[in-house]
């Protein structure tokens, strides 16, 4: 078969057509940061944060250097929500990404005086599109460009505390739907606005989607409209749905894929999360491509290259049937994870990766 | 002692989430002369019936914390006058992870069985469950994490316990929902619980001086 470019094989994996080979895939934020610069210091990390420029630098030279097929911008989920207000607190040490401190809602009233944001002004917004830009020019269509954008009830979290956001529903929840109309218009127009700048795709993330933390009826009601109501205003990108939960709702992620035009994937941690990578496989794997394979909680933090190699061969001989399979670790990796195991991680998807 | 009236309406309260009336009950109890074991057994089955109900997925986190902000309200009255004899806990959710619902009950908890508790909160610099520890004498660190990609740190505590030269006075226990038994061995922790009234059990069999006490639901 022809050689693809990464944009050609992570478009044909998420249409289920059949790659050269399956595409690989990574979220590895502060790992990136401590790949560029040795002894880290935490204004490192508050600087990725602010600048564009070196957010797609960090993001580009960790591509080139390790390999792969995704340009991934990772955010610290500031970038839209300081547009409400909310304040980021410093991190204590270079490996922590800045953590959301005070915020802008706190009593149910508070939700429907959140404004409709826009992107090319508000919050850090700006500086994330400015990395999208800068790596569009860098790899045009040979690279397809990844943004990391909460869903509207994940933004509602990071609005107001969890805790609230979760008691809201069962005792406040027209207060937070109000809310939750807002911020889906934002997070749509973010991604559009990610879209003129060149992102390819979204790692959409419904991290609420898991039955540990809310019911599917509750998801239903709190997730779906407004995910529905992201995925038809932002057709230019493929999504793909990342659960942190280790319950994730596949019946409603393969839901959004039969009834939306470009929500084809789901990222979670399948070596940890129910359904692991085979059930997928048999359940869902028709409906949505599969991004998984190798555990950044165990194998690639702890594991030898000879394991990594094991693991992904199994991965791969599991997912990669009949397409619709992205290589890739479950959630963010560690940056205690040595660089010659995602070398090795990538090495191991080329060898038992092809079709 | 209970009677079946004051039973019925604590265990109500937490099990259908009456949290406007919560903080009423426990001052109302308090002035009864009910004694604040007696309200946490109480807790106790009502936070079994919330957590086995959230276990089979009848409910979800929803619930479960709104069951948990009145079992805490129930407990204001209480908790202010705690003397914390079984022993002393330095306890928090990891840096970079803001989960701290689980953290939160297990605080709860533990403070109405008389531990002395100290919360560190949520992103929580490793190294400060050390330094802490040191500071108050603890018994116990507790120290937990939601999320997949920040259970690699929490053997990091234990390396730096060694360090600091109190790994074999001070117990390491973890908790979270991604959490196991098997992984609890595997980076060396001392106890794991899989939710907070297993905690109770776990920190008193620690503080008994088991040397390990790893307490995983049997659906688990």
């Amino acid at each position: 078969m022809k050689q693809m470019t990464s944009t050609q094989r992570f478009e044909a994996a998420l249409k289920h057509e059949t790659p050269d080979m399956v595409p690989i895939s990574y979220f590895a934020g502060i790992l990136q940061l401590h790949w560029v610069k040795e002894n880290l210091t935490w204004k490192d990390t508050v600087e990725y944060g602010r600048n564009g420029l070196k957010m797609a630098q960090v993001t580009s030279h960790f591509l080139d250097e390790v390999g792969g097929d995704t340009a991934y911008v990772l955010s610290d989920v500031g970038e839209i929500v300081q547009g409400w207000g909310v304040r980021m607190k410093l991190p204590d040490a270079p490996d922590i990404h800045m953590a959301l401190g005070k915020f802008a809602v706190n009593e149910p009233g508070d939700w429907e005086k959140l404004d409709v944001l826009d992107p090319l002004i508000d919050g850090r917004m700006p500086t994330y599109l400015d990395a999208c830009k800068w790596l569009k020019e860098k790899y045009h269509d040979r690279v397809p460009i990844g943004v990391d954008v909460p869903s509207a009830i994940t933004t509602a979290t990071h609005v107001a505390p969890m805790e609230t956001v979760l008691i809201h529903m069962l005792t406040e929840p027209d207060a937070l739907k109000k809310g939750l109309k807002t911020i889906a218009i934002t997070v749509a127009d973010f991604l559009n606005a990610c879209a003129d700048e060149g992102a390819f795709y979204s790692c959409y993330l419904t991290t609420r989607a898991s039955k540990e933390i809310t019911t599917v009826d509750q998801y239903r009601e709190f997730g779906v409209p407004w995910d529905m109501e992201i995925f038809k205003k932002t057709e230019r990108l493929y999504h793909i749905c990342h659960v942190c939960g280790v319950e994730p709702m596949f019946e409603i992620i393969s839901e959004y894929s039969r009834s939306t035009k470009n929500t084809k994937g789901i990222s979670w941690w399948d070596k940890g999360a129910k359904p692991n990578l085979q059930e997928a496989k048999d359940g869902w794997g028709k409906d949505l491509c599969l991004m998984a394979g190798v555990d950044h909680t165990n194998t690639l933090t702890d594991g030898t290259p000879e394991s990594i190699d094991k693991e992904i061969a199994e991965a791969c001989r599991i997912a990669m049937p009949n397409s619709g399979f992205i290589l890739a670790a479950g959630c963010d990796i560690s940056p205690k994870t040595p660089k010659e195991n995602m070398k090795a991680m990538i090495k191991a998807g080329r060898k038992h990766g092809k079709y | 002692m209970l009677n079946d009236e004051q039973y019925k309406r604590i265990y109500d309260c937490v099990v259908n989430g009456k949290a406007a009336e919560a903080q009423k009950i426990g001052e109302d109890m308090k002035k009864a002369g009910v004694d604040s074991k007696e309200i946490g057994k109480v807790l106790i089955d009502a936070m079994n019936l919330v957590g086995h109900r959230y276990r089979e997925r009848e409910i979800a986190l929803p619930q479960l914390i709104l069951a948990t902000h009145c079992f805490k309200k129930i407990l204001v009255p209480y908790t202010a006058d705690a003397h914390g004899k079984e022993g002393i806990v330095v306890l928090g959710t990891i840096k970079n992870d803001i989960h701290d619902i689980g953290k939160n009950l297990v605080v709860s908890m533990l403070t109405v069985y008389d531990f002395t508790v100290f919360d560190l909160g949520k992103d929580v610099p490793l190294e400060k469950f050390v330094s802490e520890a040191k500071r108050v004498n603890a018994n116990i660190i507790g120290a937990g994490t939601l999320l997949t990609a920040t259970m690699p740190e929490l053997q990091e505590i234990s390396n730096m316990m060694k360090e600091a030269g109190i790994r074999d006075k001070v117990k390491f226990a973890v908790g979270g929902a991604p959490l196991t038994t098997t992984y609890a061995k595997h980076i060396g922790a001392d106890g794991y619980a899989a939710d907070a009234i297993l905690a109770v059990e776990m920190a008193k069999h620690l503080i008994k001086g088991e040397q390990h006490y790893l307490s995983a639901r049997q659906d688990k």
